[in-house]
C-alpha cells in the first residue's frame, strides 16, 4: 500500500471541511475572474480590439495558473491526466486561431484577438476540464482523497460563465448603444411603391412593431395553449391508461421534435391557401391579410398573429402539461382520500381540492411557457414578415425575434435601415426573455416555500 | 373577485388549504384580467395600425433630353426631372428606354438627390443595386429603376440624370417614358406623379450592327462561319396545364465560345418552368446573366416574358468540332389559351471573345383546349405539376381531424346517460388533452402529405447522392441535384461538435449546483441557469455578427492575401470559390460588399454548445436532486466519501434523467436553424471532410431544407414543387429521428423504472 492510500485511509476527511477549504482557496481565481471580465468589458467599450483581449486571456491564465497550483497543493503532486488535456486543448485553441492566419497569409495582428473571440477558447478548456473531471468521478474509489480534484470540477464552470458573461455582455453594450427613445416609440414603416415594385423607407424607423409584436403573440400563446395544456396534464396524471400514454407520447413528440418540423407543417397550410380570396374570413383569420395601398384591395401575408401564436401554443402546451402533472403528482395521498372519505364527487375533487393545489405549478408553467414563446422564432419563421403593415390579430405576424433575423435575412430595406439596430433589438428580446424568466424562478421559490410549509403544518 | 381579496389572502400569509383556493382564484382573476387587457390593447393596436395613405395633390415628371436628334456613337444626356408643389423627400420612376437604339453609360443622383439614399431596383442576388449594377442591367432590360431619397424644394428638381449613347446601326425614333412616377411628402405619403414621353432619334450609320455584349465582351468584329440559333421545335401544340420543353439549339462548323441567348415568349399564355443544360455540352455551365440564381431568372422571365441571358459557354474539349446540337432545354408550362411566339435573341462567341454574327429561327407555341399531341420533337409532358395534383394539405387535415373528433366523440356518447354528469373531469380533460394529440397528427399528415412528391421526382437514388446543387450554389453542375448525403454528415458534424462541448460543462455545472455547491458562485448557480436558459437562439445567431466585426473582418476580410489564397489547397471547388450561399459573403451581405468567408462548422457547433449547456444543465440538477436521500444517507453511512457516493450512488440512479437531458440536447442540435443559417450556411454541396471541413462550412439537414421551403436570401422568390417536397422529406427524416429518440427515451426509462422497483 502506497503511503498516500494509507493516509487517506486512516483518515476520511469529513467533507464540509474539504469543501469550505476549496471554496477559500477558489476566491482568488474567482475575484480574479470578475475584476477581468469587468475590464474586458470596459475595454469592449472603448472598441480597442487588442487591449481587450488581453484581459480575457488573462483572465484564462490566472484561473488556470490558480487551479494547478491548488491541484499540486491538494494532491501532492501534478495530476497527469489532466495535465496533458489542458495543453492539448489550449494547443487546439491555438490551432483554430493560428491556422487561417496561416492560410491566408501570417498576420501577427490578427493572432491577438479580442476577447469575444476567446469564447471558443474557453469553452474548450472547459469542456476538457470537464471531462476530466467525470473521469475523475467515475474512477472515484471509496479510500481516495475525497474532492481531491474539486478544481477540474469547478474550472469548466467559471469558464462557462466568463464565457457567457463575455457573449451576452458585448450583446447588451453594442444593443444600449442603439438605444433610444424612438427607437422603443416608432414602428418600423416604408412608403409604399406605387410601381409595385420598390417600396422607400424614409423617417425614423423603430422597433415598436416588434415589440408590440411580441407582447401580443405571447398573450394570444398562453391565452390558445392554457386549456388545452392543463387538460391534457389533468387526464396524465388523473387517468393513466393507454389514452395517456398516447397524449404522453404526443406531447413529448412536440417537445422534442425540431421546431422547423412544425415550422414546415404551418407553412404548408398557409401555401395551400394560395389562390383563395384573401378578404374571404378564413383567409384572413390564418394567412391575414393587408390593404393594398396603390390598389386598395385586400392581400395576403404569410400568417396571421392569430395563426401564428396557434402554433406557438404547440410548442408551449407541452411545458403547461407537464407542470399541471408535476403539481397534480405532488399532491399528497392524504388529501385525495381524504376527499374522498368525504364523499367529493371527481369534479368537486379536481375543481376544490386538486387544480388549487397545483396552481403554482400551473401558474409557473405559464410564465416559463411565455418565455419560451418569446424565443421559438424557428417555429413561426416562414409565418413572419416585418410587420410593416401593423399589429393585429389578423395582421402579418412578426417578433422582436424576426426582427433580428429580418437585419440579416428580411426584405432589403429593413436590412438596410434597420441592420444597425441588431444588437438592440437581441437586447430587448433578451431583456424580455430574462424578466419571464428571473419571474419563473421567483415564483418557483415562493411556491415550493409554501409547499414545504403546508407538508409541515399537515 | 375584487383585487382586495387577493391582497388580503397574500397578506394572510396561511398556508392551508383556502390559501391553495386563492390560488386558483387568483390564477382565474389573472387570466380574466389578461383576457380584458388584451382585448384592449388588440383594439388599440388595430386602431393604431399605420396605415399608409395616399395623398393628392399635383406633381409632374419629365425627360429633358439634350439633343433630339443623334448619330450613332454619340452621347447626349437626359435629365428626369421633377416638379412637385410641396417640398419632397423622396422620388421614383421607372425609366424605359429602346436598349437597341440607346444605352446607358453612366447615372448620376441629381443635385438635390445627391445626398441621399439613392436605390437603382434590385440586385440579381437581392441587394440592393448600386449605380454600375443598375447601368449594367439598364442595357440588357430597357429599364432604369430609380428610387431616391432627399430634399427637393417645390418646383423643378433634378432627380437624376442618365448619359446616354446612340447605338451604331440602321437608326431609328427611340421613346424614353417613366413608368409609375410618384413623389414621396414630406409626411411620408406617396403622390403619384404625372409625366411625359421624350423622343430621340438615332440617325442610321452605315457599318455593322453587332448586338451589344452583355457580359462586356469586345463585340465587332464578324466571325468566319455563319451561325444559326434555333428554338425548336417550330411549333407546339399543347393543352393548358401541360408542360412543353423548347430545345435551343446551335448550328454551325466554327469553334464557338461562348452562347448567350434570350428567350422571349408570351407570358401569360406560357411560364418558364425550368431550364436545364443540354446534351451538346454536358458539364458545362449553365448561368444567367451576370450570374443570377436559376429561380429568379425564372421567376424575372415569368413577370417580363423574357428569359434573360442563358449563357453556357463551350468547354475546352469542345474545340475544333464546331457546334451543332442543343446546349439548353427549356420547359414550359401552358396557362392560358394563346399563342405565344418563342422568339430568341443571342450572342455568340468565338473562343477569343468576339461576337458571331448570327441568324434566328424562332418557333410558336399554341396553347388551346383542344391541342393534342405535339408534333416532332417536342416532348410533351403531362399536366399536373404543383397544385394541381392531389388534394390540399388543409383538405386532408380537416378530414383527420373530423375523423378522429367523431371517433371520440362516439367514444364519449356511448355510456350511459348521467356519465357526463359524474365524470366531467374525465371527459373534459379528455377532450382537452386529444388536442396536442390531433394537431400532432395533422402535422405528420402535412409533412407526410408534402414530402410524397419527392420520391417520385428526384426519387430515392437521387436522394442518397453525395452532391447537392440547389438554386444558389452557382456550381458546374446542370440543374438541381439532390443529394441529402453532404446534409446528414454536416448534421453529425454539428451536433457532434455541440453535445461533446457541451455535455462536460453541463454535467461539471450540474454536480456543483447540485452535490458540491461552491460557496457564492453555488447560491446564484441555480438562478443563473435559469436566466441563461430563457435566452432564445436567435441572440446566440445575432453574436455571430459579433465574431465576424471583431474577429472575421479584420483577420480575413481587411487582408488582401486573401485574393491569392488557393483554395486547391483545402479540396475546395474552385469553381464555387468563395462559396456563396453563406451569409457573410460578398454579394449576399446587405451592408458591405468587401467581406468574404468567414463562418465555419466549428462556430456554429460552439454556439450551439452555448445554447446547449443551459438547456441540459437544469434537466441533469433535477435528475440529480430527483434521487431519492435514502440512497445517498446509505452510501455515507457505509463510509464511502462524497465522490465515491455520486458515482455509486447518485449518477446510476440520475442515469435515466441524464440520457434524457441528452437525447434532448442532441435533437435541439440537430433541428436548430436559426444558428445555422446565421453561422455556417444552408447548402451542403459535397460529402465534407470531417476534419479538414470543421474549419470550413458543412451546413446541416434542418438549415438547408427551411432553404429549400422559403429562400432565406429571397423569401418572395418562387419555390420549386421538387424543393418544397425535398424539404418536407428533410422534416420527415427530422421527425422520424426524434420519434425514436423519444421512444428509447421512454424504453429506457420504463426498464429502469422496473428495475428499481425490483
Amino acid at each position: 500500500m502506497t503511503e498516500a492510500g494509507r493516509q487517506s485511509a486512516s483518515t476520511i476527511a469529513p467533507p464540509v471541511a474539504t469543501v469550505d477549504s476549496a471554496r477559500l482557496v477558489f476566491l482568488v481565481p474567482m475575484a480574479g475572474a470578475i475584476v477581468g471580465a469587468g475590464v474586458g468589458l470596459g475595454t469592449l467599450v472603448s472598441n480597442d480590439v487588442d487591449a481587450a483581449s488581453v484581459p480575457a486571456l488573462a483572465i484564462l491564465t490566472l484561473s488556470l495558473l490558480t487551479a494547478l497550483s491548488y491541484l499540486r497543493m491538494r494532491a501532492g503532486r501534478w495530476d497527469r491526466p489532466g495535465l496533458i488535456l489542458l495543453v492539448a486543448s489550449a494547443a487546439a485553441a491555438g490551432v483554430l486561431l493560428v491556422v487561417p492566419q496561416w492560410m491566408y497569409g501570417m498576420n501577427v495582428n490578427g493572432i491577438v484577438h479580442h476577447s469575444v473571440v476567446s469564447i471558443p477558447l474557453l469553452l474548450l478548456v472547459s469542456t476538457a476540464a470537464g471531462a476530466r473531471a467525470i473521469q475523475w468521478i467515475s474512477g472515484a474509489s471509496p479510500s481516495g482523497r475525497d474532492l481531491a480534484l474539486y478544481p477540474w470540477l469547478a474550472l469548466p464552470v467559471l469558464l462557462a460563465l466568463i464565457a457567457y458573461g463575455l457573449l451576452l455582455g458585448d450583446i447588451v453594450i453594442t444593443g444600449i448603444g442603439g438605444m433610444s427613445m424612438s427607437i422603443l416609440t416608432t414602428a418600423y414603416h416604408t412608403v409604399p411603391s406605387s410601381n409595385g415594385g420598390l417600396a422607400i423607407s424614409i423617417g425614423p424607423v423603430g422597433l415598436l412593431n416588434g415589440i408590440l409584436g411580441t407582447l401580443l403573440l405571447t398573450a394570444m400563446t398562453l391565452l390558445i395553449a392554457v386549456l388545452p395544456g392543463v387538460g391534457a396534464g389533468v387526464f396524465m396524471n388523473e387517468y393513466p391508461g393507454r389514452l395517456a400514454r398516447v397524449v404522453d407520447f404526443c406531447t413529448q413528440m412536440l417537445r422534442a421534435v425540431s421546431m422547423f418540423v412544425i415550422a414546415a407543417a404551418a407553412f404548408g397550410i398557409v401555401k395551400s391557401m394560395n389562390g383563395w380570396d384573401p378578404g374571404s374570413f378564413v383567409s384572413q383569420l390564418v394567412r391575414g391579410s393587408f390593404t393594398d395601398p396603390v390598389s386598395g384591395a385586400p392581400k395576403p401575408e404569410n400568417g396571421s398573429f392569430l395563426f401564428a401564436a396557434a402554433v406557438l401554443a404547440l410548442l408551449v402546451m407541452p411545458v403547461i402539461a407537464k407542470m399541471t402533472e408535476e403539481g397534480l403528482r405532488s399532491a399528497p395521498r392524504e388529501l385525495r382520500e381524504g376527499s374522498i372519505a368525504l364523499g367529493a364527487t371527481d369534479g368537486h375533487a379536481l375543481r376544490r381540492i386538486l387544480l388549487p393545489w397545483a396552481a403554482p405549478n400551473i401558474l409557473t408553467g405559464l410564465v416559463i411557457a411565455a418565455a419560451e414563446a418569446n424565443g421559438s422564432l424557428a417555429a413561426i419563421l416562414f409565418l413572419e414578415g416585418v410587420g410593416e403593415n401593423g399589429v393585429g390579430l389578423t395582421n402579418g405576424v412578426t417578433s422582436l425575434d424576426y426582427s433580428v433575423f429580418a437585419t440579416l435575412y428580411g426584405p432589403i430595406l429593413y436590412a438596410h435601415t434597420m441592420q444597425k439596430y441588431q444588437l438592440t433589438a437581441a437586447l430587448l428580446l433578451l431583456l424580455l426573455t430574462a424578466g419571464l424568466s428571473v419571474a419563473a424562478l421567483l415564483l418557483q421559490r415562493r411556491f415550493a416555500k409554501r409547499y414545504r410549509g403546508s407538508m409541515t403544518a399537515n | 373577485m375584487s383585487t382586495t381579496d387577493v391582497h388580503r389572502h397574500e397578506a394572510s400569509g396561511s398556508v392551508s388549504a383556502p390559501c391553495r383556493v386563492s390560488a386558483l382564484q387568483r390564477l382565474r382573476s389573472v387570466a380574466i384580467a389578461s383576457v380584458v387587457a388584451l382585448a384592449a390593447a388588440t383594439g388599440a393596436l388595430i386602431g393604431a395600425a399605420p396605415s399608409p395613405a395616399v395623398a393628392a395633390g399635383a406633381a409632374t415628371m419629365r425627360i429633358d433630353v439634350s439633343a433630339p436628334t443623334v448619330n450613332g456613337g454619340e452621347t447626349f444626356t437626359v435629365n428626369i426631372v421633377g416638379n412637385a408643389d410641396a417640398v419632397s423627400i423622396g422620388a421614383e420612376a421607372t425609366l424605359a428606354f429602346d436598349p437597341i437604339l440607346v444605352q446607358v453609360t453612366s447615372i448620376t443622383p441629381g443635385p438635390a438627390y445627391a445626398r441621399g439614399l439613392s436605390l437603382f431596383g434590385v440586385k440579381d442576388d437581392g441587394t440592393p443595386a448600386t449605380v454600375s449594377a443598375a447601368e449594367t442591367k439598364a442595357n440588357q432590360t430597357g429599364t432604369v429603376v430609380i428610387a431616391a431619397s432627399g430634399i427637393a424644394p417645390a418646383g423643378d428638381a433634378v432627380i437624376v440624370t442618365l448619359t446616354m449613347q446612340a447605338v451604331k446601326g440602321p437608326g431609328g425614333k427611340a421613346s424614353l417614358a417613366l413608368r409609375t412616377p410618384a413623389f414621396t411628402d414630406a409626411d411620408g405619403n406617396t403622390l403619384p406623379a404625372t409625366s411625359t414621353v421624350a423622343n430621340v432619334t438615332v440617325a442610321p450609320t452605315s457599318g455593322v450592327t453587332a448586338p451589344p455584349a452583355p457580359s462586356g465582351g469586345p463585340s465587332g468584329p464578324s466571325g468566319p462561319a455563319s451561325v444559326t440559333l434555333i428554338a425548336a421545335p417550330e411549333s407546339v401544340q399543347v393543352a393548358v396545364g401541360g408542360s412543353v420543353k423548347v430545345d435551343l439549339e446551335i448550328s454551325t462548323t466554327a469553334d464557338v465560345g461562348k452562347v448567350v441567348a434570350d428567350l422571349h415568349f408570351d407570358s401569360t399564355v406560357v411560364q418558364v418552368q425550368t431550364v436545364e443544360l443540354g446534351p451538346l455540352w454536358s458539364g458545362a455551365r449553365l448561368q444567367f446573366g451576370l450570374g443570377t440564381p436559376l429561380d429568379q431568372a425564372i421567376a424575372q422571365a415569368n413577370s417580363g416574358g423574357t428569359l434573360t441571358g442563358v449563357t453556357v459557354p463551350a468547354p475546352a474539349s469542345a474545340a475544333g468540332q464546331g457546334a451543332n446540337g442543343t446546349f439548353a432545354i427549356i420547359t414550359l408550362k401552358a396557362v392560358a389559351d394563346g399563342t405565344s411566339v418563342m422568339g430568341i435573341a443571342g450572342y455568340v462567341y468565338d473562343p477569343d471573345g468576339a461576337a458571331m454574327p448570327v441568324s434566328i429561327q424562332a418557333s410558336s407555341l399554341v396553347v388551346g383546349s383542344g391541342a393534342t399531341a405535339a408534333p416532332g420533337g417536342a416532348s410533351v409532358v403531362g399536366g399536373g405539376g404543383n397544385g394541381s395534383g392531389g388534394p390540399s394539405p388543409l383538405l386532408i387535415l380537416a378530414v383527420v381531424l373530423a375523423i378522429v373528433g367523431l371517433g371520440g366523440g362516439a367514444i364519449l356518447l356511448l355510456p350511459r346517460p348521467g356519465f357526463l354528469r359524474r365524470r366531467w373531469p374525465y371527459v373534459v380533460s379528455l377532450a382537452l388533452g386529444l388536442i396536442p394529440v390531433l394537431v400532432f397528427v395533422g402535422v405528420v399528415a402535412i409533412i407526410v402529405i408534402n414530402s410524397l412528391p419527392a420520391f417520385g421526382d428526384p426519387g430515392l437514388p437521387a436522394l442518397l447522392g453525395d452532391q447537392f446543387v440547389g438554386k444558389y450554389s452557382g456550381g458546374g453542375f446542370a440543374g438541381n441535384v439532390y443529394g441529402l448525403l453532404p446534409a446528414l454528415v454536416g448534421t453529425v458534424l454539428i451536433a457532434a461538435i455541440a453535445v461533446v462541448l457541451a455535455l462536460p460543462v453541463s454535467l461539471a455545472m450540474a454536480i456543483i449546483s447540485t452535490e458540491f455547491a461552491m460557496g457564492p458562485v453555488g447560491r446564484v448557480m441555480r438562478p443563473l441557469i435559469g436566466l441563461l436558459s430563457g435566452i432564445p437562439p436567435i441572440v446566440y445567431a445575432a453574436s455571430v455578427m459579433v465574431f465576424v466585426r471583431d474577429f472575421m473582418i479584420p483577420k480575413f476580410a481587411a487582408n488582401t492575401t486573401f485574393d491569392k489564397f488557393n483554395p486547391a489547397t483545402i479540396g475546395a471547388n474552385p469553381a464555387t470559390w468563395p462559396p456563396v450561399d453563406v451569409p457573410f459573403n460578398s454579394g449576399s451581405f446587405p451592408w458591405s460588399t468587401t467581406i468574404a468567408g468567414g463562418n465555419s462548422t466549428l462556430l456554429g457547433g460552439i454556439l450551439i454548445a452555448l445554447l446547449l449547456i443551459p438547456f441540459m444543465t437544469p434537466m441533469i440538477a433535477d435528475a440529480i436532486r430527483n434521487v431519492p436521500t435514502s440512497a445517498r444517507e446509505a452510501s455515507v453511512a457505509l463510509g464511502a466519501n462524497r465522490v465515491y457516493t455520486l458515482r455509486k450512488a447518485i449518477l446510476p440512479v440520475a442515469m435515466p434523467g441524464i440520457v434524457t437531458a441528452l437525447a434532448l440536447g442532441t435533437l435541439k442540435a440537430v433541428g436548430d436553424i436559426v444558428i445555422i443559417s446565421f453561422a455556417v450556411g444552408w447548402q451542403a454541396q459535397t460529402v465534407p471532410n470531417p476534419i479538414a471541413d470543421v474549419l470550413e462550412r458543412t451546413p446541416a439537414l434542418a438549415a438547408e431544407a427551411a432553404n429549400m421551403i422559403v429562400p432565406f436570401n429571397n423569401p418572395e422568390a418562387a419555390v420549386l414543387p421538387t424543393d418544397n417536397a425535398v424539404g418536407n422529406l428533410s422534416a420527415l427524416m427530422l421527425l422520424l429521428a426524434a420519434a425514436m429518440m423519444v421512444l428509447l427515451m421512454n424504453y429506457l426509462k420504463a426498464r429502469w423504472r422496473r428495475r428499481m422497483s425490483s
